[in-house]
């Protein structure tokens, strides 16, 4: 073995500019996976620990539906009109449950909707989406518990005005939104303004509320549309109303006159056609405002449609004592829930932040295909290169062999040198690696670009090289090494002794 | 000189033919070969280009195999071993030395020579032969009596102060040497020397042959040269004319009756 390695290395020193090629590959390869990684785990890293101090916390509890959800509302691709999200089933049973755990830190009801904003009604908050699509102001309205919810993100602070009182349907706006408004209405927004909010999910629903304050999540992204309200405000928006279920008895009359298909029937022969207008003729004029109501009889039944279901929530979100208790304590409730019987769904932050949360392992995906096609470039290269070689050093093979090497000693002798050339230039390619992230990161590179801000999980460029990163990536080399080296070495094993005779 | 009345053939041919496609045309390049070469022969296969003495050196150096016949290594047929028998049969019984020397060239003097020692059946004290007989094998040295035998053989080929030397900074006559002390490293039987002169101006050539004379007295190694090169054919105890693919003359220069078998179409004689 020692001679193999011996060959090896001065093989590869004898062959600069072949060394030069396959080691410049392997060690561009070894660098930018490293630093690649390092990239990816920086942004899932921040990614992660941005969604569970800000959105989702460490764990959520659900109800369960068909269609995709999260915690920022429904992600089905099919437009239906079942966009409403499911509520949390037995949620006394539940939130008792949760809070009883000793590993659970605090615990937070969420509801969720979609809503555009305007000042006021005339502005027609709806006619924008047509006519003025890039002024529409767009928000993802959570509506909290405010008693628990900013125990369970500590990172949320107050700019500016206070909390919505109890009973007070109000909402906090991020920075992001208020200036949006601002700069629509040409005015300034001020804690007590009046603000309209258009629910779009679960058909139209007006709502004016209180702008309370202007908060703060430390946003990456200032334009981010998350709102914070109180819950029945974003429950009525979302279609978490107290229901009507009641059966109306039509006398015969009345049947047979909805049955019949003459509008005359139904309207009068002279309709439209008559002196109708000149006809009319008010009964009435004692009508005042006072008394405007009385006339529209008992709105009891429809005052139900407009009164939120207190008690329902989408979400229950979850701080743990210990993140790392995170999976045990999911697989545990999920196993209650199923005893109990209670239709729930338990899931990470991943999940609650739903696509969001994805983003990073989308990344990842994309660099490592790229990473693969790169390692399949890298294969491609050496084994032409190796190839060439072979082919230059026939007749040594040829010697080795007519001297007594077997061919298990020219494979071996190949293999050496290939895994020799990968080892070397890849623990190269790590060592640069590391230190240039090492350099990077003492030079503390501010991130001014928001993209750039969220993509490495920071204010300044932070990239840690990772043990496991360095260790896959020094595999995924010999692993390239050794799959560059299988066909030369099939031509060389091809070599026969008598090879050695014919060399001039 | 005294004829070797109980010679032990080391190596036996007996009606060899080796057939190479050369595109649509078989070339017959050996064509039905037999002699016998005896322990401590230095013999010459000699003949003109073209005529078949390196087809021959090859099939009875085991790196290349005849189309017919049969090739006997003390005593045991070639014909039916495994690529890996062959190549431990070659490593244990042969030495080889090349017309264009063949040193590794990454390997400096020391290492070239060392370099058959590394390639495996040395941990074996005995190894069985092919007839199932336990022969002993080459045993295996220390460190200390390897480093000594690699170093006698330099100093042997007067090389003592090159030995940490590589091959591209050596003369030819100097690579020739090593290639020398190389082959007989394994301390081998039998040593193939293919145009070992070839590369080489007359003085060193002539030098090479003196050294490897005196190595073939000294320690009976069997030399077989291919060769055209006249100083060998004289020095040679044993000498095989080849033409066109047969045996034309097949002379022992001690007065032994040169042994040929059937097939053979040259006549054996002794010369006195």
């Amino acid at each position: 073995m020692p001679v193999l390695i011996r060959i090896a290395f001065r093989n590869m020193w004898e062959h600069k500019a072949k060394s030069v090629i396959i080691g410049g590959l392997l060690g561009m390869g070894v660098l930018i996976m490293i630093v690649g990684n390092a990239m990816v785990d920086s942004a899932a890293d921040g990614l992660r620990r941005g969604y569970i101090e800000s959105y989702t916390g460490d764990v959520m509890v659900s109800g369960v539906s068909e269609q995709p959800f999260s915690i920022f509302g429904s992600e089905s691709m099919e437009m239906t009109d079942d966009e409403e999200l499911p509520i949390v089933p037995e949620y006394e049973t539940v939130y008792a449950k949760l809070t009883e755990d000793p590993r659970v830190a605090s615990v937070s009801g969420l509801v969720t909707s979609f809503g555009l904003l305007s000042r006021d009604y005339s502005e027609d908050a709806l006619a924008d989406v047509e006519t003025d699509s890039e002024n529409m102001i767009f928000g993802i309205i959570f509506g909290v518990d405010l008693s628990t919810y900013f125990d369970l993100f500590p990172g949320l602070t107050l700019k500016e005005g206070s909390l919505p009182k109890p009973g007070e349907n109000a909402v906090l706006l991020p920075q992001g939104i208020k200036d949006k408004l601002d700069k629509k209405y040409n005015t300034t927004f001020v804690p007590g303004d009046k603000i309209l909010i258009t629910g779009i999910m679960g058909g139209m629903r007006l709502r004016e509320v209180t702008l309370a304050g202007i908060y703060d999540r430390g946003e990456v992204n200032e334009n981010a549309p998350f709102i914070i309200s109180d819950a029945d405000t974003v429950r009525v928006l979302a279609g978490l109303t107290m229901s009507v279920d009641e059966t109306i008895e039509l006398d015969a009359s009345q049947t047979s006159l909805l049955a019949s298909d003459n509008p005359d029937d139904i309207f009068g022969g002279d309709l439209f056609g008559g002196d109708m207008i000149g006809e009319a003729a008010v009964v009435d004029t004692n009508v005042q405002f006072d008394n405007a109501a009385s006339l529209l009889g008992d709105t009891s039944k429809r005052e139900l449609l407009n009164t939120a279901q207190s008690g329902s929530w989408h979400f229950l979100l979850v701080r743990l004592t210990n993140e790392n208790d995170t999976y045990p304590f999911i697989a545990e409730m999920s196993d209650w829930a199923k005893e109990e019987g209670i239709q729930a769904r338990v899931a990470d932050w991943k999940e609650a932040a739903g696509t969001y949360g994805k983003m990073a392992d989308l990344v990842r995906v994309i660099f490592n295909i790229a990473i693969i096609v790169i390692a399949i470039v890298a294969v491609i290269i050496i084994m032409n290169t190796l190839v060439i070689s072979i082919i230059e050093r026939t007749a040594e093979i040829g010697t080795m062999r007519a001297l007594g090497a077997k061919r298990s000693f020219v494979r071996l002798m190949f293999l050496t040198e290939t895994l020799t050339q990968s080892v070397f230039f890849g623990l190269l390619g790590a060592g640069v690696a590391v230190v240039g992230m090492l350099v990077v990161n003492a030079c503390n590179i501010p991130l001014e670009n928001g993209f750039a801000q969220l993509l490495l999980g920071g204010e300044t460029v932070h990239l840690v090289p990772s043990a496991g990163t360095i260790i896959s990536t020094i595999v995924a080399v010999f692993l390239v090494g050794w799959l560059a080296h299988l066909y030369p070495v099939s031509i060389a094993l091809k070599i026969q002794p008598v090879k050695a005779m014919q060399s001039e | 000189m005294k004829p070797k009345e109980s010679a032990v053939s080391i190596i036996e041919v007996k009606d060899v033919r080796k057939i190479y496609p050369l595109g649509k045309v078989q070339v017959e390049a050996v064509k039905g070969v037999s002699f016998r070469i005896e322990k401590g022969d230095f013999i010459s296969i000699a003949g003109p280009s073209g005529s078949g003495k390196s087809t021959i050196l090859n099939m009875i150096g085991l790196i290349d195999t005849p189309t017919s016949g049969e090739v006997f290594i003390e005593g045991k047929p070639i014909s039916g071993l495994k690529d890996n028998q062959l190549t431990t049969l070659r490593h244990d019984t042969i030495g080889f030395i090349f017309q264009s020397f063949n040193l590794v060239p990454v390997l400096n003097v020391y290492e070239n020579i060392e370099f058959p020692l590394l390639l495996g059946t040395q941990k074996k004290a005995r190894r069985k032969a092919a007839d199932g007989a336990i022969v002993p094998a080459r045993q295996k040295m220390s460190k200390k009596e390897k480093t000594e035998w690699i170093d006698f053989l330099i100093e042997q080929v007067g090389l003592t102060q090159w030995r940490n030397h590589r091959s591209n900074e050596l003369s030819g006559g100097q690579r020739q040497r090593v290639a020398i002390a190389r082959a007989l490293v394994g301390k081998p039987s039998i040593v193939m020397a293919d145009e070992p002169t070839a590369n080489l101006d007359s003085t060193t050539g002539e030098q090479i042959l003196d050294l490897m004379k005196k190595i073939n007295k000294e320690l009976s190694t069997t030399f077989i040269f291919s060769t055209h090169d006249a100083r060998i054919v004289d020095l040679a105890d044993h000498v095989i004319l080849l033409k066109d693919g047969l045996v034309t003359e097949n002379v022992r220069k001690d007065g032994a009756v040169a042994h040929a078998s059937a097939g053979d179409g040259a006549q054996p004689r002794a010369e006195q």
